[in-house]
């Protein structure tokens, strides 16, 4: 419930903030103190949100995911690597585990593109990074981003261990070819990534690349609950996390 | 009523000089408005407009700050030697330095501020009023230090001057605290820099260890060469009567801080080298290029070539001959600053966490931005020295 009060009060600013300042300091204060409320509610729940990556069943080629989370938040299209804004993307094998053991996989899997979004990490560097806190997690697990106080600093980006962080180096607006009313487009000159659709987990539904994929290749839920189904999925299968040496420990699987 | 003066007689000092004076002050000036009129289109186009992508975050900008950051640290190392050991022929000429630290300082910050992406949203770094991310995020670390040390050293040299202004001795028991705690300062600015970077778990290439030690000898030998460098102007075009004895010692200083630096760079390049792993990928990029993209190779090899150049200099007896050690001391400046900006910063981001390699080369409107911000902290350098300079020689004196 205070989650969703969050969720409210942290949108409802960001609605009323065009990018004035005095908004700004608004939104600043009704998160910092929700925050601090939820903390201690939810450090009970115990609740940290993952997902497993089921590449045997992933279709080369479709991007059914990929097409229902960049609807969703309002990412922009540019089609150039230079301005790209990704929250969830698809790139090569070796790529995504640059620090794999790469000699003699099988060809299906080394030649397979592989999804990758942020990691949601338990130990996340690109927050600790964050000089004014506009990336921060939350007690879900969650690594969230704050667009209206984001100073574009980029120094999340250089800590970020996985490349999951895009930087709007212009105007995304007009680069949004459907706008979703529900979520707020962004300004030039931020960072954003993937939020694990917290607005919509705070609705009770499922993230919207887990909804939208057919092959049910993304198990989506609470790695602390003991009896949920992603932490039998966990159990019953071998599952790679990446780079696991930086100790950043991802929230975020892959059965290969 | 007395320091009101003071201010007033230090103004009108700006406003007093020869031809050669108001040339330089005007080419800066147009320097530094070009640079203007390119930020202004920055601020409206976006980050955009720069070189640097989502793979490589951080460019010439940067890469500037940190060695300007540099720059402003080594005033410590006539500081030192003049406030400490009392070396009456350093002390002569330490309050110029100190303004060179005050203008690099200044520079320093107006480079962390073109960089952001919304300089208008600044305040959120206030305490308080803004989120300040203190103590977990090394750049909050950064801020502080940074404002810290440029705030002490503006209340030495105000108060030295201020002393000199009315003739008196300034008092052992005021400057003394402030000049240890700015010696502190100093070396922390420099060695926060350095934990910016080797902070970053992502980025092998500045993971090490031996980061901010590198950080702390190439300052301490770019810092006084960049004084040096302008002392050797001031000597030549007889605005003040550097003394030999004075250079000697400076060179003495380069040197040795020189020497350090290039050995820990050679440790650094035997560790990543000897037996590659990925984690080398960076400096073999770097050295060598990667994959056929080889857009850092030249940057790196010059600053090699500058940096032995300048030892060579700095340990034969060349370095008696004015233009040779002016020479080394360009040299070092010049490849330093590409050893610590194209040559670290740069790096770090090729190849991507995803083993892509992305190359960057700064875009016309980022040089002529980084030249502007030169160009306004060289006017700043000369105002402040300038008038230290009027007060040394009792140019400019409570009558």
């Amino acid at each position: 419930m205070t989650e969703n009060r969050r969720k409210f009060l942290k949108k409802s600013a960001g609605v009323i903030a065009g990018a004035g300042v005095v908004s700004g300091f608004i939104s600043k204060y009704a998160t910092g103190f929700a925050d601090a409320a939820t903390e201690k509610a939810v450090t009970k729940k115990k609740i940290r949100w993952g997902m497993v990556i089921d590449m045997r069943k992933c279709v080369s080629g479709c991007e059914k995911c990929i097409d229902a989370c960049h609807l969703t938040h309002n990412v922009p299209d540019f089609d150039n690597p230079k301005d790209e804004i990704k929250w969830i993307w698809k790139s090569d094998y070796h790529k995504v585990f640059p620090s794999k053991s790469q000699q003699f996989v099988a060809a299906e899997t080394r030649e397979k593109p592989f999804l990758t979004l942020c990691n949601h990490c338990e130990n996340p560097p690109c927050v600790k990074a964050c000089p004014t806190g506009a990336t921060f997690k939350q007690s879900d697990g969650i690594v969230e981003m704050d667009f209206h106080r984001c100073i574009g600093c980029r120094f999340c980006m250089a800590a970020c261990p996985y490349g999951s962080r895009s930087f709007n180096w212009r105007n995304p607006r007009p680069a949004i070819k459907n706008i979703t009313p529900d979520y707020p487009t962004r300004e030039h000159g931020v960072v954003e990534k993937c939020n694990f659709c917290s607005e919509r987990l705070a609705k009770g539904q499922q993230p919207s690349c887990v909804e939208a994929c057919p092959e049910k290749v993304l198990t989506f839920g609470n790695l602390y609950d003991k009896n949920s189904e992603i932490r039998q999925v966990l159990k019953d299968n071998p599952t790679i996390q990446r780079k696991p040496e930086l100790g950043t420990n991802p929230s975020v699987f892959y059965i290969t | 009523m007395e320091f009101i003066r003071f201010c007033f007689d230090g103004v009108k000092e700006i406003f007093r000089g020869g031809k050669l004076y108001w040339s330089w002050m005007g080419v800066l000036a147009v320097v530094a408005l070009f640079g203007a009129s390119a930020y202004l289109q920055q601020l409206q186009q976006g980050l955009v407009v720069t070189g640097m992508s989502d793979q490589v975050s951080w460019g010439i900008y940067i890469a500037s700050f940190t060695s300007l950051v540099g720059i402003a640290a080594a005033a410590i190392m006539l500081i030192i030697p003049a406030y400490i050991f009392h070396d009456m022929d350093i002390k002569e000429i330490v309050i110029p330095a100190e303004g060179l630290a005050i203008a690099a300082c200044v520079m320093s910050m107006m480079f962390v501020l073109i960089d952001l992406g919304r300089p208008d949203r600044m305040w959120h770094l206030l305490p308080y009023i803004g989120r300040f991310n203190f103590p977990k995020s090394m750049l909050a670390w950064d801020v502080l230090v940074l404002n810290v040390y440029l705030f002490l050293t503006m209340i030495i040299s105000v108060y030295l001057l201020f002393s000199k202004y009315k003739g008196k001795e300034p008092k052992f028991s005021i400057y003394f605290p402030l000049v240890i705690l700015s010696i502190f300062s100093a070396l922390s600015i420099h060695t926060v820099t350095a934990f910016l970077f080797s902070s970053n778990v992502a980025r092998s290439f500045w993971h090490t260890g031996l980061l901010a030690p590198r950080f702390i000898a190439s300052a301490f030998s770019a810092g006084p060469a960049f004084f040096l460098l302008t002392a050797l102007v001031m000597r030549y075009t007889k605005v003040f009567p550097v003394k030999e004895i004075a250079i000697k010692r400076l060179t003495t200083i380069i040197t040795i801080a020189l020497e350090i630096n290039l050995f820990l760079l050679l440790a650094e390049v035997f560790t990543e080298f000897y037996h590659q792993t990925e984690h080398s990928a960076s400096a073999a990029y770097l050295f060598f290029g990667l994959g056929g993209k080889t857009a850092l190779v030249p940057w790196i090899w010059s600053s090699v070539f500058l940096n032995i150049s300048a030892l060579v200099i700095f340990v034969l007896p060349l370095k008696k001959n004015t233009i040779f050690l002016a020479l080394a001391c360009l040299f070092l400046v010049v490849g330093v600053w590409i050893e610590k900006g194209m040559g670290l910063v740069v790096p770090g981001f090729i190849p991507t966490p995803l083993g892509e390699v992305y190359e960057y080369t700064p875009t016309f409107i980022e040089v002529q931005i980084s030249m502007g911000v030169w160009a306004i902290g060289l006017m700043l350098y000369t105002i402040l020295a300038k008038i230290s300079i009027a007060v040394n020689l009792e140019r400019i004196r409570l009558t």
